[in-house]
This record gives structure tokens, sequence and C-alpha cells, in this order.
């Protein structure tokens, strides 16, 4: 348990299903983007919560007779702060945690849910896979090994894109042997 | 100096006695200086007033937005779901329910 809440690449999950998995489907891998990627993220939360600890002892030294900051009202607003931090963190942590691409047995699945009101799920089955290439690029990318893996398919959705999994190289050579084993069935 | 005095008797809600007492004490101030004394305060409530008000529009909108959070976490949950997902359908209730009991503590603290 918890184990594997912060990886962005895990084989073979137990316990794991999905939204329309058939009875005799696996789910093979469980990629999401390099935890690196949220960077940005955590540093402004860590910014949100230092500006509060610098206001708690600004305040407390100076000790201002104002009203808007007033015993309860500060306590109320700091009470918030937090919240607001908390509430900024856990919605970022989860649209992290839950766009994640699948491979399963018999599909590859892209879940995306963007902002509080976008969710888009698409599927194609492994044997419409035609091509999978892995793209590792810019000075990041080469340093963390993060990288993107395309996946071309004759459905009509075109092309996969895992984009900023964490050794792409790997997953690309998986996708690739699944496909073989298919079309070889 | 009288000015911040006022501040801090305001805040601990003495400001009423205050004033009987500013009205009793005719030798301590001028007539002038209790005048621009009682527009202070009258400006003074009314930004108690609109700091009070926000402080609540505040906590109704981030209680809104913590339930469509759990909305949110519940669909996303219902897409994908392995063995640590019960964690975050915990943390957005907990984060809700949060929301509401501080929305509903200020109310109390800043009652009108």
């Amino acid at each position: 348990m918890l184990r594997t809440l912060l990886k962005s690449a895990i084989k073979d999950p137990t316990r794991t299903v999905y939204d329309g998995q058939d009875s005799d489907e696996q789910v093979l891998y469980v990629l999401r983007k390099s935890f690196i990627t949220n960077v940005h993220w955590i540093f402004a939360s860590l910014v949100l919560l230092g500006i509060t600890l610098v206001a708690h002892q600004t305040f407390s030294m100076l000790n201002l007779p104002s009203v808007a900051l007033e015993g309860r009202l500060q306590m109320i607003f700091f009470a918030f702060w937090y919240l607001f931090t908390f509430g900024f963190i856990f919605q970022n942590f989860i649209n992290w945690y839950f766009n994640v691409y699948l491979v399963t047995s018999k599909k590859i699945i892209d879940m995306d849910f963007y902002t509080l009101t976008y969710k888009k799920i698409s599927e194609c089955p492994l044997r419409n896979v035609e091509d999978v290439t892995s793209k590792v690029q810019g000075l990041g990318g080469v340093i963390f090994n993060i990288g993107d893996v395309l996946i071309q398919t004759a459905a009509e959705q075109g092309e996969f894109n895992f984009e900023s999994i964490d050794n792409p190289s790997r997953i690309r050579d998986a996708v690739s042997d699944l496909v073989t084993a298919i079309h070889e069935k | 100096m009288p000015y911040l005095i006022w501040l801090r008797l305001y805040t601990k809600n003495e400001g009423a006695s205050f004033l009987a007492q500013l009205e009793n004490e005719q030798t301590s101030f001028s007539r002038g200086a209790r005048k621009m004394m009682l527009t202070d305060l009258f400006s003074l409530q009314i930004f108690a007033q609109i700091v009070k008000v926000i402080v609540l529009l505040v906590g109704f909108a981030y209680a809104l937005f913590a339930f469509i959070v759990v909305r949110e976490v519940h669909i996303m949950t219902d897409s994908f779901k392995n063995e640590d997902t019960w964690l975050f359908s915990i943390l957005a209730w907990i984060n809700f329910f949060s929301a509401v009991v501080l929305t509903a503590i200020s109310l109390l603290f800043l009652s009108f």
C-alpha cells in the first residue's frame, strides 16, 4: 500500500483496473509523466507555505493593532491560507496521478484529465499499432532520461503520445514486443 | 497615538463604551478631535465589514471548489483504480469538510 504513490512507471501493477476492462485483460504497465515534471507546482507550494511562515513571524514581531488582522480574523486568514495551499497541492497531485497511460495485454489507453471539467480517454487495440518511436530531447530530457513515446496506429486516432515519461526506450521496447507477440498469434 | 489606542479598543469590541466615555470627557478632547475620531470609526467599521464579507465569500467559494474536487476525484477513480486511490477520495472529503467547517467558524467568529 502506498508503495507506488510517487512512481511514474509501474510494471505489472497489482489491483489496478480501469473503466471498460475485459475480464481476460491484464494491465501490464501504468505510466505517468516523470515526477520531475511536477517541480513547478511543488516550488509554488513551497513559496505559498514560505509566505505564510514569514507573515506569521512578521505579524507577531510587529504586533500591529490592525482591524483587518485582529486576532480571530488573523487565525481564520491563516487557516484559509493553509487550506488553499493544501487544495493547490492536492489538485496538482491528482492531475499528475490520474493522467495515466496504460498498456494492457490487449490495448493501449491514454487517460487525460485537465482542470476540473475536462476528461478524455483514448484507446487503441495493440493489433492496430503500426510503429513505435521513442524520443529524448533537451537538456533536462538527456540528464534525467525523460522523453516521449510516439505510437502510430492504423486506427482513426492516428497517434498516441506518451509524453515526458521516464526511460522511454524501455517502454518503446516493451510495447514493440507486445505488438509483435500479438501479430504473431 | 490616540488613533492607535482607538484601533486597539475597537478591535476588542470596546468601541461603543469608549465612545460613551469620550462623550463624557469633555475636557479630554476638543470637539474637532472627537468629530475626526467618529469619522475614523465609521471608516473602520466599513472596512471591517468589507473584510468580513470578503473572508466569507472566499470561504464559500473554496467550499464550492472543494466539492468540485470531490466530484473530480470520484470521476477519476471511476476511470482508473488501484490500491492507492482510496486515499484521494478521503483527502478530497477532508478538504471539503475542512472548508465547510472553516467557513462556518468564520461565520460565527465574525458574526455581523
